[in-house]
């Protein structure tokens, strides 16, 4: 049985099916299920438990009765239902003989499957590795089926099975490492499933996947496919970002084919260029020369800035600025499980851009206030030019850190040297690289952290 | 000219397959469409377009996974023909992630279900009697409750504290399998 508490979820669950759930608890539910994938997985033996307890009819009422009932109503549903009227008229008698033969291979079947519960059970046996774990930021779980693993820091070089990975909180970051050489980085909460028979078969169903794909066996391609996208890799660098409505590619070195799913499109991306595949059959798709982004980006919230996005907006009032309040967010947690919550905001660059272009004299600036007093924390999350990852950084900051204004306001500037590496591979900021995301929180606590302006650039002279 | 598709019977093979799978696929279903009645509708939709498709059904591949994937594409259809998508599944990566992790796990279903049986027998006489109430024909919590004089409330929450044993008690017994 899961370690994890899932009261507030069984109770979910058990109006769920006993009537009552209301369209907030159904809201609350599919976010739930989305972003944990242990509560995806208690919510899946919950509803078998379910549909056993409602096939069975309490069990003892009888197997067979209900079994052949369903059987017997699909294959009748073939021969009435509208849209196979056609098959009634092409091949009625050849569908019915092959009917009936079939409702008598139904009733031996039933009567095999019967003597089939008492078979012996076997116990699995463990699946062979197929990957390194390289490097841990944040939290992890990876799950192979019948077990699930924490990864924390000091897991390197721990062998994999094929499985899925699970990461949570937006600085979260995982390198892999195939037998190959080829090297796989997860960033961002992200969720991907990795597996290897003849080929390497990645599905990323939500985050931010960078690999650098050693040369693949003729005929072998890795593949990766998302939501709405599908790619066939022979041997490159590159970088997708997939949620469920797009997913966009950069090549940064090789050539990778994408393919929409929602149509079957496809185009060949080569070398510094990008291409998006959507939900939007009528969306052109094409692969475009990677841009690159300026060396000075400013974020103010005079707007409610954009979805994905943290943080709560407030306009501004009087002398007051509009700013966005920090929001609780999972940054990592503990062994036990119990979630490490910090309070702040994210900006971050959509699915097909970058926000800046980072330089050797580039300084991040913020403008924010506290109502309390906690550490502080600023971190980056950074790409190469072609989109790969390029690491996490951090720097930590006292409450009382930078000139205070009349309302509370602080102004603090940092230069690119004064973050610190999080992931060993990537020692420092590189000049040149993108930055792709920006966090600033309340280490555990929740001090009131109001930010209503950020800026990264150049020093000024 | 008949432009007719033409159509190849199902072979016994295929049959069988169809046939094996049917509770698997129900108890799917459920996670995808939490609601009986559109259950058993998608679930006859999915056993017509397996029955359409067995010309093309790959003998070499697994049965199981190619089945849910159909009916995950018959639940997307009959969510957009119900026009429910706002009020659950916002993203058909939900969708396809239970039907994913479903695929994974497929090989514990029947362990699951077997052992779910020896599970019912360890429950009291009353708990038993309760959970056969309740999923009966037309058996609700309001129904009961009208019959035995008790709260809906207390009757629900009865129906949690025997589902949540049965929960228990199966991953308890899944285990003491894997051990021996």
């Amino acid at each position: 049985m899961n370690a994890r508490d899932f009261t507030e979820l069984d109770r979910l669950l058990n109006r769920l099916v006993d009537g009552g759930l209301s369209a907030a608890d159904e809201t609350q539910l599919d976010a739930w299920l989305r972003d944990d994938a242990a509560a995806r997985d208690w919510y899946r033996r919950f509803m078998l438990l379910h549909a056993d307890l409602q096939w069975d009819h309490g069990v003892s009422v009888g197997l067979v009765s209900h079994e052949k009932a369903a059987v017997t109503a699909a294959a009748v549903s073939v021969l009435s239902r509208e849209p196979t009227r056609w098959m009634w008229s092409s091949f009625a008698k050849p569908a019915a003989m092959w009917l009936a033969v079939g409702l008598l291979v139904v009733g031996l079947l039933l009567s095999w499957r019967l003597r089939g519960d008492r078979q012996m059970l076997v116990a699995p046996a463990p699946a062979p590795s197929i990957m390194t774990l390289d490097a841990i930021q944040g939290t992890a779980d990876w799950r192979d089926g019948t077990t699930t693993l924490r990864l924390v820091d000091g897991s390197e070089s721990r062998r994999l099975a094929a499985g899925t990975l699970f990461l949570e909180g937006d600085d979260s970051s995982c390198q892999l490492r195939f037998e190959d050489g080829t090297r796989v980085t997860v960033s961002g909460n992200a969720e991907a499933v990795f597996e290897q028979d003849s080929q390497k078969r990645l599905r990323l169903r939500r985050g931010s996947l960078s690999a650098d794909v050693a040369r693949q066996p003729e005929g072998c391609p890795l593949v990766i496919e998302t939501p709405t996208a599908r790619v066939e890799v022979i041997g490159t660098l590159f970088t997708l970002v997939a949620d469920g409505e797009q997913t966009a590619l950069d090549v940064e070195r090789g050539s990778v084919r994408l393919q929409r799913l929602v149509d079957g499109r496809q185009v060949e991306v080569h070398d510094q260029r990008r291409a998006v595949a959507s939900l939007d059959a009528s969306a052109e798709m094409q692969a475009v020369q990677i841009g690159i982004p300026p060396a000075a980006w400013r974020q103010t919230f005079d707007q409610p800035p954009p979805s994905i996005c943290k943080g709560t907006w407030i306009a501004g009032e009087g002398e007051q600025p509009s700013r966005v309040r920090g929001v609780p967010c999972v940054a990592r947690r503990k062994t036990s499980g119990e979630p490490i919550v910090h309070h702040g905001i994210t900006a971050r660059s959509g699915v097909e851009t970058q926000l800046v272009t980072l330089q050797a004299d580039s300084v991040l600036r913020v403008r924010y206030r506290l109502t309390g007093e906690a550490p502080l924390r600023i971190m980056l999350g950074t790409n190469h030019p072609g989109g790969s990852f390029a690491g996490n950084f951090e720097v930590k900051l006292g409450s009382q850190t930078g000139m205070v204004d009349a309302d509370g306001w602080r102004t603090l500037t940092v230069p690119l040297s004064g973050f610190q590496s999080l992931i060993k591979r990537f020692p420092k900021p590189q000049d040149g690289s993108q930055v792709s995301l920006v966090m600033f929180n309340s280490h555990e606590h929740d001090v009131g952290l109001e930010v209503c302006e950020i800026e990264i650039c150049p020093r000024s002279p | 000219m008949d432009d007719q598709p033409q159509h190849k019977p199902p072979s016994l093979c295929y049959l069988e397959q169809v046939t094996l799978v049917q509770r698997t696929l129900y108890g799917v279903l459920w996670s995808l469409l939490r609601n009986g009645n559109d259950v058993d509708d998608v679930l006859q939709e999915t056993n017509a377009v397996l029955w359409q498709k067995a010309a093309e059904f790959d003998g070499d591949r697994e049965f199981l996974p190619w089945a849910l994937k159909i009916a995950q594409l018959q639940v997307l259809a009959f969510r957009k023909r119900r026009q429910r998508d706002k009020l659950s599944f916002e993203n058909e990566g939900l969708l396809a992630s239970l039907v994913e992790d479903s695929i994974r796990d497929v090989e514990q279903v029947d362990s699951r279900r077997r052992a779910l049986g020896g599970c019912l027998q360890k429950l009291s006489t009353d708990h038993r009697e309760l959970v056969l109430k309740r999923y009966e024909t037309n058996g609700s919590v309001n129904g009961i409750a009208a019959e035995s004089g008790r709260s809906p409330k207390a009757i629900s929450e009865a129906l949690r504290r025997i589902r949540a044993a049965l929960l228990e008690c199966i991953e308890r017994t899944l285990a003491q399998e894997v051990r021996t």
